[in-house]
């Protein structure tokens, strides 16, 4: 990279040729004041608010659109550059309400911070000011135009993150007002809030934080996002007990001081810098989709079925009694009569103790997790290490997905992807049987009959397929070739695998990287995009036996231990007379979901925001999940109820009380793991797992060519592509079993969510 | 002589003494109401406006400037036109308590407000029988509702 030497202030500094002025100061330790700038968001000098002093140049210059070149001298501390400032502080003002007290953004906002810092005592506009009311935008999002202080970065931010295009302006000059996409100003858009978290005064606020609290009578906890695999962290803010938001701005990139100011509240991790694998950016489900922890459905009891019902019972009365049933039924039906299936959305830690309990304690082989799709294939021949977000962002400029729909299933997947366009120009090719919306920075779309994937692949692993692969794909033999050279000549490849590639086709999707690897010096990374948080903690902790089919349930087995997974929904009705067939089931549980209903113990366990523990993410991640609120139930974290009945049935599981000390038995035992402490994950954020990679050589590539080729044959040739993209929120809007329980996304969306069974007390 | 002068030196501080001897100086609480500086702090008053609109925005200041925790807010959103609504503005506070087991009267609060919502005012009968009393709660501060004690007047 060529770079120059530029003065800043009288300190020499040497930066890389183009870059923003702004950022150069910032890196040398001169912050300047901004409000329109924005990292990685296209500069846009609206505000006027970073001035400098270029040497030669006859007026003062906007910082955020200089590009550095050789021998600048730039002044940023002057008393001409204070006047300027502060004239243009008191022009910001000049129609600013002056509300602090009754705006949300009091206390981080970013105008009170340049007010305080570089503005003049008194204003000194006295015109009267043009009041305006707040407004809602949407049943998440509220405007104050009033406040708004016009630097368009929810515009950027919602075309460039998350491809929305439903913000804009109307009017002009003073009278511009920021508009919503519909015809009457309001929004249709993926409600992902980002728009709100980068305003930097209180224009726009959220739905679920106005006037619930401030600042500094928050608490934030750094944790990690309990929704889809990619694995956001986000900040949790507690008040009273109480999760109030969720966010995930970076503070330090505004100035050091600022975010000390904002986060002096107590922190679990340290945050002098900003280091998370999403930026800042967070979905709907991360930022709105946490409240369920406050939700007063919530389970606080353990709940055990007497005379046919579920009543509230003891903790020693309940722990007792499923060690005692599960021993019966082991000495009457043998270990092969009870299975453990856990949830992909707990913790490793508890994964690992069940899987610990179902192996030494129970004995049993059906230890496994509710999954939607089998990737066990994929894991097992893996070739090629996992492809992290960051990686995803800054070092692949050619990048394949196939299948999947990542804006809806895995938005900071859609959001890398476009950042990877934006900031280095990636090659982006898209294979999909549906377009996909918000993802049109996308340099080839390839539209391919439903089902198909597997042509496709196989096309790509093996260049006499094409014909066979076009007739099923709907595709030309000259696109294909096309996909095949974006593939083969490529030096850094990210393949990106969406949850329609199944079987044969998965696994082709874990070899291609190797076979392109073994062809010549080239990086190829492969991202498969499960669903859930902690899908893949749940096979490396070892839940991968086959799942099992309701049918099993009473003839061959006769105890269910379910930890936080609720079969009747995620596997359909067969469930519900499969549990009543069998002779003890144990749920554990947040709410009393429809599988816990039938069960007849039912335990009440912690969510997210109340345990310390891991997820890993689809990259193979850990990261770590925090304490943020205190306990406001009887309820215990999963390990710790499993531990106890353990301990009821005369075994150690090795506990010792802390999730910590469950974690370091992890990373003794789980390959991949080793090495990776608490204090390591609070150190570095996250740390990615070393994959066994399976070699080359031992993969029979011919049988798997033929066993894709099979698959293929099995495509229904008669479908005919979908025209018609995905609608909007087709996975986002859908309740789920923590969402439906958050009160504005129950709203917003008119989820009819049943009414919560009365339990008696 | 050092004598002498000793005498005198007594005599005359007596003398003093005995000069304000018919003076009153304790007042008879309850019968007769304790005399207040203007400037004392007593309980807290919330205040409202001239149109009876509360005047607090629930901006959580005063609870932050407090340094025994003593206040406890919490706001809502009163969407209603100014004639009907309970505040002055769109956000108001649904919960004001202020824990008088706790408060030091330093006036921090008052200080900090930037609505002048909240003034010590001059009630100091400030005891109960139980901790749970202590805490005030908005519909005991506010001056629409706060009696000023009979035993009590404010120095001119
Ligand atoms: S919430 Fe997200 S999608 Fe909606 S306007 Fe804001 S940035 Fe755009
Ligand atoms: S609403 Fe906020 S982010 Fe958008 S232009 Fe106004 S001040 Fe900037
Ligand atoms: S993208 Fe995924 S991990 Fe990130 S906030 Fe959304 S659901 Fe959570
Ligand atoms: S007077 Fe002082 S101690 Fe009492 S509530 Fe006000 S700030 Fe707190
Ligand atoms: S009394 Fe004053 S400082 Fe306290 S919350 Fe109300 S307006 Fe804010
Ligand atoms: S930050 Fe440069 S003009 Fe706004």
């Amino acid at each position: 990279m060529e770079t120059v030497k530029v003065i800043i202030n009288g300190k020499e500094v040497e930066a890389p040729k183009g870059k923003l002025l702004l950022e150069v100061c910032f890196d040398a330790g001169f912050p300047i004041p901004n409000f329109c700038y924005y990292k990685d968001l296209p500069p846009q000098a609206a505000c006027r608010m970073c001035l400098v002093r270029i040497e030669k140049m006859g007026r003062l210059q906007t910082a955020c659109t200089m590009r550095v070149s050789e021998g600048m001298v730039v002044t940023t501390e002057s008393e001409e550059i204070r006047r300027a400032r502060m004239a243009m502080v008191d022009f910001i003002l000049a129609n600013h309400p002056l509300d602090c007290p009754v705006c949300d953004k009091g206390g981080e906002c970013e105008l009170q911070w340049m007010a305080m810092n570089y503005g003049d005592l008194l204003a000194r506009f006295d015109e009267q000011k043009d009041a305006t009311g707040e407004y809602p935008l949407s049943p998440f999002i509220w405007l104050d135009p009033q406040r708004c202080i016009l630097c368009y970065r929810c515009i950027r931010v919602c075309d460039e993150w998350v491809e929305n295009h439903a913000l804009g302006v109307r009017g002009r000059g003073a009278h511009s007002v920021i508009v919503g996409n519909r015809p009457d100003g309001t929004l249709a858009c993926e409600h992902c809030g980002n728009c709100v978290e980068v305003c930097p005064v209180g224009a726009l606020t959220s739905t679920n934080f106005r006037f619930r609290a401030r600042p500094w009578d928050i608490r934030d906890t750094v944790t990690t996002c309990t929704y889809c695999s990619d694995g956001c962290q986000l900040r949790l803010s507690v008040r009273d007990g109480r999760v109030v938001r969720a966010w995930a701005k970076d503070l330090t990139k505004m100035d050091a001081e600022f975010a000390n100011k904002v986060l002096f509240s107590f922190r679990t991790a340290p945050e002098t810098r900003h280091n998370w694998i999403n930026e800042e950016f967070l979905c709907l489900k991360g930022r709105y989709g946490n409240e369920f922890v406050n939700s007063p459905d919530r389970l606080r009891v353990p709940l055990l079925r007497r005379n046919g019902r579920l009543e509230p019972a003891t903790w020693e009365e309940a722990l007792k009694y499923v060690a005692q049933r599960i021993l019966e039924i082991k000495r009457t039906y043998g270990p092969e009569s009870i299975a453990c299936i856990g949830s992909p959305r707990l913790t490793n830690e508890d994964l690992y103790v069940l899987a610990k309990f179902g192996r030494q304690v129970l004995e049993t082989p059906h230890v496994t997790h509710a999954m939607d799709v089998d990737w066990r294939p994929f894991f097992k021949r893996l070739t090629v290490p996992l492809l992290t977000q960051p990686e995803l962002r800054e070092q692949m400029p050619t990048i394949l997905l196939i299948g999947g729909n990542p804006p809806e299933y895995n938005p900071l997947t859609a959001y890398s992807l476009r950042a990877a366009v934006h900031r280095h120009g990636a090659r982006l090719y898209i294979v999909s049987a549906r377009p996909i919306g918000r993802l049109q920075v996308a340099t080839r779309f390839f539209h391919i009959r439903p089902g198909s994937e597997p042509a496709v692949w196989l096309a790509l692993l093996d260049e006499g397929e094409v014909e066979r692969a076009a007739e099923a794909t709907l595709l030309t033999r000259e696109e294909l070739y096309e996909l095949r050279r974006f593939v083969w000549e490529a030096d850094r490849l990210a393949l990106l695998v969406g949850r329609e590639v199944t079987g044969p086709a998965l696994e082709a999707a874990a070899v291609l990287g190797g076979m392109l690897q073994a062809k010549g010096e080239r990086i190829v990374r492969v991202l498969p995009l499960l669903r859930f948080n902690n899908s893949l903690g749940a096979l490396d902790m070892g839940l991968v036996a086959e799942m099992l089919v309701p049918e099993q349930v009473g003839p061959q087995i006769k105890a269910l231990y379910l930890m936080g997974c609720d079969l009747v929904r995620f596997y359909g009705d067969a469930w519900r007379q499969a549990l009543a067939r069998a002779e003890l089931v144990v749920a554990h549980e947040l709410f009393l979901t429809r599988t816990a209903e039938l069960a007849h113990v039912v335990l009440p366990a912690m969510s997210f925001a109340e345990l310390d523990g891991t997820f890993t993410n689809n990259a193979g991640q850990v990261q770590r999940i925090r304490r943020a609120l205190g306990v406001a139930g009887d309820w215990r974290p999963d390990w710790m109820i499993i531990d106890q009945i353990a301990a009821k049935m005369g075994a150690d599981l090795g506990c010792r009380h802390s999730a910590a000390n469950i974690f370091r038995e992890i990373a003794e035992t789980i390959p991949g793991y080793q090495g990776i402490t608490y204090a390591r994950l609070n150190e570095e954020g996250a740390i990615q797992t070393e994959r066994p990679l399976m070699p080359l050589e031992v993969i029979d590539r011919a049988r798997l060519l033929e066993r894709l080729r099979a698959q293929v044959e099995a495509i229904d040739h008669t479908a005919e592509r979908l025209q018609e993209p995905a609608p909007l929120g087709i996975g986002l809007f859908e309740p789920g079993t923590l969402t439906e329980h958050v009160p504005l996304l129950r709203q917003a969306f008119g989820w009819d969510v049943r009414e919560s069974v009365e339990v008696s007390r | 002589m050092r004598v002498l002068d000793v005498v005198k030196a007594i005599a005359q501080g007596l003398a003093t003494t005995f000069r304000h001897l018919p003076d009153r100086v304790t007042t008879q609480y309850p019968d007769e109401p304790v005399r207040l500086e203007r400037r004392f702090r007593g309980q807290h008053i919330l205040h409202v406006d001239e149109n009876g609109r509360e005047k607090c925005v629930a901006c959580f200041l005063c609870a932050i400037a407090c340094p025994a925790d003593a206040i406890y807010i919490e706001a809502a959103e009163d969407l209603r036109p100014y004639p009907e609504r309970i505040g002055v503005d769109i956000r108001y506070a649904r919960v004001y308590d202020i824990d008088y087991g706790k408060c030091i009267f330093c006036g921090f609060c008052e200080e900090a407000c930037p609505k002048d919502a909240i003034t010590m005012g001059p009630n100091f009968e400030l005891a109960w029988y139980t901790r749970e009393d202590m805490i005030k709660h908005k519909e005991d501060l506010l001056i629409t509702r706060q009696r000023v004690s009979p035993h009590l007047e404010i120095a001119p």
